[in-house]
C-alpha cells in the first residue's frame, strides 16, 4: 500500500513538508535501516549524514537496539581480520562491520569495551605508538581520543573501562593508573556523543 | 479545558461542518486546545476552518480522537488492534491523514503514522525503499553504486 506514498505527495506539490516529516521519522528509526536509507540516493546520503541528524538519531536510539560484538570477521571471512561482525541478540541477524583502516595490517588493537553502539579500542599502528579510539561500527565513524595516560609510564596504567551514562548523554573512558607506590588515580576521559558520532 | 459536553464546529475544505465534543479535540489537538484556551473561539458562532483537510480525512481524524478519548482505559492490545484497523487505508489516505495530523498537531496520531511508515521501510531491500520514497534518480555514479553494492551486499 505504501508504494506510492511519495508519488501522491509530488502531485500535491508538497515535497518539502513531507521531507521534514520523513527526517523526523528517520531520526527515530534504528541505525541499521538508516544506514540502508543512506544508500538509496545521494540526496538522502547527505541528509542522513549530517552531524545534527547523527546526534539526534543516536540519542533517540540509545539503549534500544541490543547488539553484541561476537566475531572478528563475518562468516565468510572468518579469521581474515577484515571485519567485525555484529549480531543482533533479539533476532540473530548478522551485520558485518569492516575494520577500521586506521588500525592497519601491522599494528595491534584490543577492545576496551562497547556500550550503546560504540566500541572503544586501544590500538597501535606500528607496535610502539598507542592510541585510543571510539568507533561506531554501524555508522562507520571513528574518532581518536587523547589518552592522558600517554604521559605516564606505560607500566603505570592498570586498566581501562568504557561506558555510556544516559543522564549526561556522554561516553566515558576511564583509566586507573598508579603514580606512586601508595597512590592510585582514577582518570576520566570524557567523550561527548553529542558531537555527532 | 471546557466542560465535556460542549460542542465545537470544524469545517472541512469542502465546507462541510462537523460538530464534535470539545473535550475530544482539546485533548488531542494542540492547535485546537490553544484556540479554545486563548478565548478566540465563540461557541455560538465560530467554526474552525480546516482548509487543508478534506471531509473524508477529517471524519477519520475525529473518529480517531473520539475513540481514543472514550477508550483510553481499554487494554493496550485492543487499542493497538483498533489502530491497525484504523490505518488500513491506501497510500493517499495515509498521506492525507499524516498531513491532517501534522496540521492539527495530534501527537498520538502522528506517532502512530510514524510507526507505520517506519515499519514499511524496515527490513526492505534498497529498491523497495526507493519506491516508497519515490526516488527515481538516485544520483550515484555507476562506480559509487558498485562500491555501495560491494560494501553493503546485505542491503540489496
Amino acid at each position: 500500500m505504501a508504494n506510492q506514498l511519495a508519488e501522491s505527495v509530488v502531485e500535491m506539490g508538497d515535497q518539502v513538508c513531507l521531507d521534514d516529516i520523513l527526517m523526523e521519522i528517520f531520526t527515530q528509526t534504528d541505525p541499521k535501516t538508516v544506514a540502508k536509507c543512506r544508500t538509496t540516493s545521494t540526496t538522502w546520503r547527505v541528509r542522513l549524514s549530517s552531524d545534527e541528524f547523527r546526534r539526534d538519531n543516536t540519542i533517540a536510539n540509545s539503549g534500544k537496539h541490543h547488539k553484541l560484538l561476537l566475531l572478528i570477521g563475518d562468516q565468510e571471512t572468518y579469521c581474515s581480520r577484515v571485519s567485525f561482525c555484529l549480531v543482533d541478540c533479539l533476532d540473530g541477524g548478522r551485520v558485518p562491520a569492516p575494520m577500521l583502516k586506521q588500525l592497519g595490517p601491522r599494528g595491534w588493537w584490543s577492545v576496551i569495551g562497547s556500550d550503546c553502539g560504540m566500541i572503544c579500542v586501544r590500538y597501535s599502528r606500528a607496535g610502539f605508538d598507542k592510541g585510543l579510539m571510539v568507533w561506531n561500527p554501524l555508522l562507520r565513524v571513528a574518532r581518536q581520543l587523547d589518552d592522558p595516560a600517554d604521559t605516564l609510564w606505560k607500566q603505570a596504567v592498570i586498566g581501562y573501562a568504557f561506558g555510556y551514562r544516559a543522564g549526561t548523554e556522554n561516553y566515558y573512558v576511564v583509566h586507573i593508573s598508579k603514580r606512586y607506590l601508595k597512590n592510585r588515580f582514577l582518570h576520566c576521559n570524557v567523550f561527548n556523543s553529542a558531537d555527532g558520532l | 479545558m471546557g466542560s465535556p459536553l460542549k460542542k465545537i464546529m470544524l469545517c472541512s475544505s469542502e465546507k462541510e461542518i462537523f460538530s464534535v465534543e470539545e473535550q475530544v479535540m482539546v485533548q488531542h489537538s494542540v492547535i485546537i486546545n490553544n484556540m479554545i484556551e486563548d478565548g478566540s473561539y465563540n461557541y455560538e458562532e465560530s467554526k474552525i476552518p480546516l482548509d487543508c483537510v478534506d471531509s473524508k480525512t477529517l471524519k477519520k481524524v475525529i473518529d480517531y480522537c473520539t475513540y481514543h478519548t472514550h477508550h483510553h482505559n481499554d487494554n493496550q492490545e485492543d487499542l493497538e488492534a483498533w489502530d491497525a484497523q484504523f490505518l488500513n487505508v491506501d497510500s493517499n489516505g495515509l498521506y492525507d491523514l499524516l498531513m491532517a495530523a501534522n496540521y492539527l498537531e495530534i501527537r498520538n496520531l502522528l506517532d502512530l503514522i510514524y510507526r507505520t511508515i517506519k515499519n514499511m521501510i524496515k527490513g526492505k531491500k534498497i529498491d523497495e525503499i526507493r519506491r516508497i520514497l519515490n526516488i527515481k534518480d538516485h544520483g550515484f555514479t555507476p562506480e559509487e553504486e558498485e562500491q555501495n553494492r560491494k560494501e553493503y551486499p546485505h542491503f540489496y
